[in-house]
């Protein structure tokens, strides 16, 4: 056994190198995807702050327990709970009411008793608290109060709640002062308990601001059961290395079970680590489809190609087989023969594939993935090493059971009998699944392990096809070059057409290729997306979030910043609270494009959005100047129970300006009134009553009487202004179109400037106001709306919030299917048209600062720090973009590129096993033809191109059914953890420079090995292997 | 000790079907060849020797007639007694030396191999040494196969063939491609097997001088026995449907459709063939 192995040495080591790449890939797969599962949870676990992974059990005291204290929490949390967190810290707290200093009104504060609490504090002065009624204050409270040790603060003990009425007196605790405090940072212990920083800020109690302070720090003792409202916690740190994936479900459940609903004896159990789990549970999700859908094609390559090079090692061993039988052996026992040599053989790659397999995660581990990832082995690995036994096993039976089927004669026979038959099924059963997987996938009516196998599946049947079509096509070639007397190519044709090998590097090159060209594109694509999806959570390369409410005065901060605006600008998003709502992103239409990013497949038309070039009018003054000459006439109308009014009896009609104030609120000034019936003309001089300045926003006139069934006429406004100086608005250009209020009427109100200075409308008005707005803001605002119209609206006239949350009237200029920051639904209007508005931002806001350049970063958040900005969060492309690499989907679509190097490995191999186990019977037929006359050149480099046109050939194959799976299978993949639907929607055309690339890198590593392998059979090539036989 | 065995064939009948035709490769053999007897299956290319005697290790079966092996009638015989009786009975020895040969063992260990299957089944088997003494290569027993000229490749088939000590030997051009002095060690030494351990022993060749050293030869023509050559004398023979075949040097004087007229004077038979629409007396 040992000696054939031994005389086949090259081909055993192939074997032994395929058998150990077939197992490392099956068992790379659960240890990997094993691994990347740690490192999701490591990384949401470790970046999760200790409070959010810590379990808190809450509880009052009531008439039920009157004394509670942290200690009696413990129960809630079931034992098994508790094995996963460290010891608990418990902790005591009431409200308190301290009078800093005599003469003062009292200041709402906290007292708390915490465990081991002054191990986490530096005490200023004095001591620990050791007995009831016992204080630490802080120093920062001490030293502003002047508070000495032993200084003594009553404060009222809050009772119990009771139904008693009256309800009796609370009752009084005198604190003394023993020492003063400041906090040791210890995120581990101290979780969401803030002790100090109140200190020097005030706080609103009623009407009135009152210092706050920090809070006192006590004994359990200090709480007795006369401070019947005191809240006990007990919190347990998470003890976040005892946490795996094993427990994970474990966990969520006993926690979720325990959690927030329910509550044991009063007390109530929270976490927020169901939360943090339920982030790795998505990306494990994915990573249980993606991991198989790389990893099938691999496995099923491998699995092909262990058949393949078994086949063609089996056929090396017929006149073995042959012999055995000759010397009386079974046919089963001639199969067993040739089993026992392969099988060995092939056994031994399977520690080393399972060694490798260890090997190249325990790289990933240290290299690629989160610290604190322990080194595992799965079960599942250990399975998959069985699993490929069973295949390697498998392959070998199936390879040698044509031998067993084979008689006598026909083993001793030189040439193995053509079994074309049995190609054709196989070659129809691949075509078939083939164009079924395919049209399946186009449909999306196809999923399951043929849906994962069918980009293998497409390039096994197009390897298989053109390998038999190239028969044919090989024997005329030979035949035309051999008439024109080119022996080299001749040779190398008819070799291709009568060598068994070349279907199988062509089929087996096809598949290998394929899989490269897909896993490259898939990574390309993944890589795309993540790209996209980035640049439209961020916005921009850098994004600092302020906390200024002005929109002005954050515009004005950037344009200090940046006058060219090209690397600076001003965003300001408003949300709303409703679910469903459209938020609003109001962008610098001009310069928005060179500094944040566009949505990727968009174009956004922002000219669409800039403000129409009419300046803003600020009222700024006493009074409202100006003549009003009017000639009206009316009708009036039947009100009920009465006799139509005489329209000379109507009520006047009023005219008025419409503003806005400072803070963007509405505002109506009546500039005057006259008669709905007649003539006549007026002085203007009417209070502004606009102390801090307006805007104008229009001007309207309203017939006040419910009577006026009609009023229409002329009103000509002369020299409007404030205290005499010209407001400057006479041109009809300065101002939007007359809106009805509702569609159908007849209400008018045109504007004319017959001379200067002059505006002259004609009303017409059925008994509603009719107004013209100015123009400084469209009377509906161009905006690009992304997602559904919102509720009530249409495309072309729908509301959505503006700075100050009102509802801003806005069409639709386009139909992006993204915006920046605010995704598939919002509606992108012109910063500058807002501004005007005026107001100050909701509370649903944000004004953000968006950097092209995040090297000036530093550089912006010291400007608006000068200019009383505070930057309250700093966004990045790199770190959203990090987060998708490092989610689930990210890992899982990394293992791409294993997949791709491992199937040109694989290929390169079988170049290298069909030259090894044929290159006995190739050499002895060239050296016959050697001794007919044929220089040896010739031969050598016809071998040379002989391998050349395999490799290319398959190349060629492989590369366009890469690219087709790449356009009908990438769906399969999940490249985000985020179930809802992607937004920018996931962009998956195949990527022609990724196919190209990975063709020339298949090229680059198969051609030099096809020729290699070519050259070292070609110097084998002697007169004395003619003589051989086996 | 295993004494030779005969062998009879009886319309023995071999037809190849080869891309939609039927070739016949042997056309009604009728030949008995005794226990321990040495027979030189003689012939041109394509006559049907080596079908013949591939029909005679049961590595075919044919396609009508029957072939007895000493007690075995081999055209009945199930598949696993066939593969025992080539394990035991019959020694086969394939054109070619390194044909019979597993490249990656000694001479020894060839013979070893070829001896399990009949371990297995329980038969005894002589030493490999023994086998290896007898066909004069134990001195080589454990070189290297490829270290070994030609003559001595050959022996080591010949001893793997005896590898059970078979009743039956069958050589397929055991002395091709030998140098003359190689070729009488090979010949030397079937001729000592055939002495010491009366193995029957049948081989084909095309050399003359072979033909010459072995003590009955026959020649096989068109399918079908053509004539037998017994102490240097050539005979044809009659087959048992009474035809018989001419010998070669005889078929120019009496192409086919030839009258001929069969005369018998005084015990001598004598051929006449028809001129010119009457035969000559």
């Amino acid at each position: 056994m040992w000696a054939a192995i031994r005389y086949r040495r090259a081909q055993a080591v192939v074997l032994v190198l395929l058998s150990t790449l077939v197992t490392a890939c099956a068992v790379f797969a659960p240890l990997y995807e094993r691994a990347l599962e740690q490192s999701l949870l490591r990384s949401a676990v470790d970046g999760a702050p200790v409070a959010d992974t810590a379990l808190v059990a809450r509880g009052g005291r009531s008439a039920i327990n009157p004394d509670l204290r942290p200690a009696g929490l413990a129960a809630a949390v079931p034992a098994q709970v508790q094995a996963l967190y460290s010891a608990p810290i418990g902790q005591m707290s009431d409200v308190i009411n301290i009078v800093p200093r005599t003469g003062l009104k009292a200041s709402p504060g906290r007292m708390v008793a915490r465990s081991d609490v002054c191990a986490h504090l530096t005490l200023t002065m004095g001591r620990c608290p050791a007995a009831a009624d016992e204080v630490l204050v802080s120093a920062k409270d001490q030293k502003a109060w002047n508070w000495q040790l032993g200084q003594r603060f009553t404060t009222t003990v809050p009772g119990p709640d009771t139904n008693v009425y009256p309800r009796p007196p609370d009752a009084q605790a005198k604190l003394e002062v023993v020492g003063a405090y400041e906090v040791k940072p210890d995120p581990r212990y101290w979780l969401r308990t803030t002790l100090d920083g109140k200190s020097g800020t005030l706080l609103v109690v009623g009407t009135e601001p009152v210092p706050a302070i920090d809070d006192f720090v006590t004994t359990e003792d200090t709480f007795d059961q006369a401070w019947g409202q005191v809240t006990s916690t007990l919190s347990f740190p998470l003890r976040r290395e005892l946490l795996s994936v094993d427990n994970l479900d474990e966990v969520t459940g006993v926690i979720g079970a325990r959690a927030s609903t329910s509550s044991q004896g009063g007390a109530l159990v929270e976490s927020e680590l169901p939360l943090v789990i339920q982030a790795v549970s998505g990306g494990q999700k994915q990573l249980r489809v993606i991991v198989p859908l790389l990893m099938a094609q691999l496995a099923l390559l491998a699995g092909a190609i262990l058949l393949l090079v078994g086949q063609a090692a089996v056929e090396q061993r017929r006149p073995e087989a042959a012999l055995a039988r000759l010397r009386g052996r079974s046919r089963e026992g001639a199969g067993r023969l040739v089993m026992a040599e392969l099988g060995l053989t092939v056994s031994l790659g399977l520690p080393l594939g399972f060694g490798l397999a260890l090997a190249l995660s325990e790289v990933v581990r240290r290299t690629l993935l989160a610290p604190g990832v322990p080194f595992e082995v799965p079960v599942l690995s250990v399975a998959a090493l069985a699993a490929s036994a069973v295949v390697c096993a498998l392959a070998i039976v199936v390879a040698v059971r044509p031998l067993q089927r084979q008689a006598i004669s026909s083993l001793l026979r030189r040439v193995s009998p053509s079994r074309a038959g049995a190609f054709a099924v196989v070659d129809i059963l691949a075509v078939a699944l083939a164009v079924f997987g395919i049209v399946g996938l186009a449909t999306r009516t196809l999923t399951g392990p043929l849906a994962l196998l069918t980009p293998t599946l497409v390039a096994l049947a197009g390897g298989l096809v053109v390998s038999r079509l190239a028969v044919p096509v090989a024997r005329s070639t030979g035949r035309t070059s051999l008439s024109r007397g080119r022996i080299g190519p001749a040779l190398t044709a008819f070799g291709l057409q009568r060598r068994p090998a070349m279907r199988k590097v062509v089929t087996v090159v096809s598949v290998a290729v394929a899989l490269t060209v897909f896993a490259a594109n898939a990574v390309v694509v993944a890589n795309r997306n993540w790209t996209a999806r980035a640049q439209l959570q961020t916005g921009a390369p850098l994004v600092l979030e302020t906390d200024s409410v002005n929109p002005t005065t954050l515009a004005r901060a950037a344009r200090a910043i940046d006058p060219s605006g090209d690397r600076v600008t001003p965003v300001a998003v408003i949300r709303q609270t409703a679910a469903g709502s459209t938020p609003t992103i109001a962008v610098d239409a001009e310069h928005f494009a060179s500094v944040a990013y566009t949505p990727a497949g968009q174009d956004l038309r922002l000219a669409a959005l800039k403000p129409p070039p009419v300046d803003t009018v600020i009222l700024k003054g006493q009074r409202i100047t100006g003549t009003v000459t009017w000639r009206l006439s009316s009708e009036s109308d039947v009100l009920s129970g009465s006799s139509p009014a005489s329209p000379a009896d109507l009520a006047p009609v009023e005219m008025r300006l419409l503003v806005t104030g400072p803070d963007g609120t509405a505002l109506i000034r009546q500039v005057t009134t006259f008669p709905a019936n007649g003539s006549g003309s007026r002085q203007l001089s009417t209070p502004l009553l606009c102390p801090e300045t307006c805007r104008l926003a229009g001007i309207d006139f309203r017939p006040t009487d419910p009577a006026a069934k009609t009023v229409s006429g002329t009103v000509t406004v002369r020299g409007l202004g404030i205290d005499g100086t010209s407001m400057g608005i006479s041109s009809p250009n300065s101002w939007n179109p007359f809106a009805p209020v509702a569609s159908g009427t007849t209400d008018a109100l045109d504007l004319a400037s017959p001379s200067a200075d002059t505006m002259e409308f004609r009303l017409r008005s059925t008994g509603v106001a009719v107004a013209r707005t100015y123009g400084d803001v469209p009377a509906k605002v161009p905006g690009l709306l992304a997602g559904g119209v919102p509720p009530g609206g249409t495309a072309a006239a729908f509301t959505a919030p503006s700075l100050t949350g009102a509802p801003l009237s806005v069409f639709s200029a386009q139909r992006p299917g993204a915006l920046p920051v605010v995704g598939a639904r919002g509606v992108m209007v012109d910063y500058a048209t807002l501004q005007r508005l005026g107001g100050t931002l909701t509370s649903g806001g944000t004004l953000s600062v968006w950097l092209r350049d995040p090297g000036q970063a530093d550089e912006v958040r010291k400007a608006l720090r000068d200019n009383g900005i505070g930057v309250l969060r700093t966004n990045t492309y790199d770190a959203a973009k990090q987060r998708l690499d490092t989610s689930g989907s990210g890992w899982g679509v990394r293992l791409a590129v294993f997949t791709g190097l491992m199937a040109v490995v694989l290929a390169a191999l079988v170049v290298i096993v069909m030259t090894v186990t044929g290159w006995r019977v190739v050499a002895r037929d060239l050296a016959a033809l050697h001794m007919a006359g044929v220089r040896m050149s010739v031969l050598r480099r016809a071998l040379v191109r002989e391998q050349l046109v395999l490799v290319g050939v398959g190349t060629a194959v492989g590369t366009v059914c890469g690219a087709l799976s790449a356009l009908v299978a990438m769906p399969l993949l999940p490249l985000f953890d985020d179930p809802s639907t992607p937004v920018p929607a996931v962009q998956i055309a195949p990527s022609v420079l990724a196919v190209l690339v990975a063709t020339v890198a298949c090229l680059l590593v198969l051609l030099p090995v096809g020729a290699a392998a070519a050259v070292g059979c070609g110097r084998r090539i002697a007169l004395r292997r003619i003589r051989e036989s086996v | 000790m295993k004494a030779g065995l005969g062998v009879s064939t009886r319309g023995l009948v071999h037809i190849y079907r080869a891309e939609g035709h039927d070739v016949a490769a042997l056309s009604g053999v009728d030949l008995v060849v005794d226990p321990g007897e040495v027979v030189g299956l003689l012939g041109p290319s394509g006559a049907g020797k080596s079908t013949l005697l591939t029909l005679f290790g049961g590595l075919m079966r044919p396609s009508a007639g029957r072939v007895r092996v000493g007690e075995h009638e081999l055209s009945t015989m199930t598949e696993p007694e066939l593969d025992r009786f080539r394990a035991a009975d019959v020694g086969i020895i394939l054109q070619g030396a390194v044909r019979n040969l597993l490249p990656y063992l000694t001479a020894r260990q060839n013979v070893e191999f070829a001896q399990r299957s009949a371990v297995r089944a329980g038969r005894g088997v002589p030493a490999a040494g023994e086998v290896l003494e007898l066909v004069g290569l134990d001195h080589a027993a454990t070189a290297p196969l490829d270290s070994l000229p030609p003559g001595q490749l050959q022996l080591a088939a010949l001893a793997v063939s005896l590898a059970s000590r078979p009743g039956l030997l069958l050589g397929d051009e055991p002395t091709s491609q030998l140098h003359h002095t190689s070729r009488d060690v090979v010949l030397d030494a079937l001729h000592r097997v055939n002495e010491e351990w009366g193995t029957t022993i049948v081989v084909v060749t095309h050399d003359p001088d072979v033909a010459a050293r072995l003590p009955r030869t026959v020649t096989i023509r068109d399918g079908r026995v053509g004539s037998e050559g017994r102490a240097g004398e050539e005979y044809a023979v009659v087959s048992a449907d009474g035809s018989l075949p001419l010998p070669a040097a005889a078929v120019d004087a009496f192409p086919p459709g030839a009258l001929v007229r069969v005369h018998h004077v005084d015990g001598v038979w004598t051929l006449i063939p028809q001129v010119g629409g009457s035969s000559d007396d």
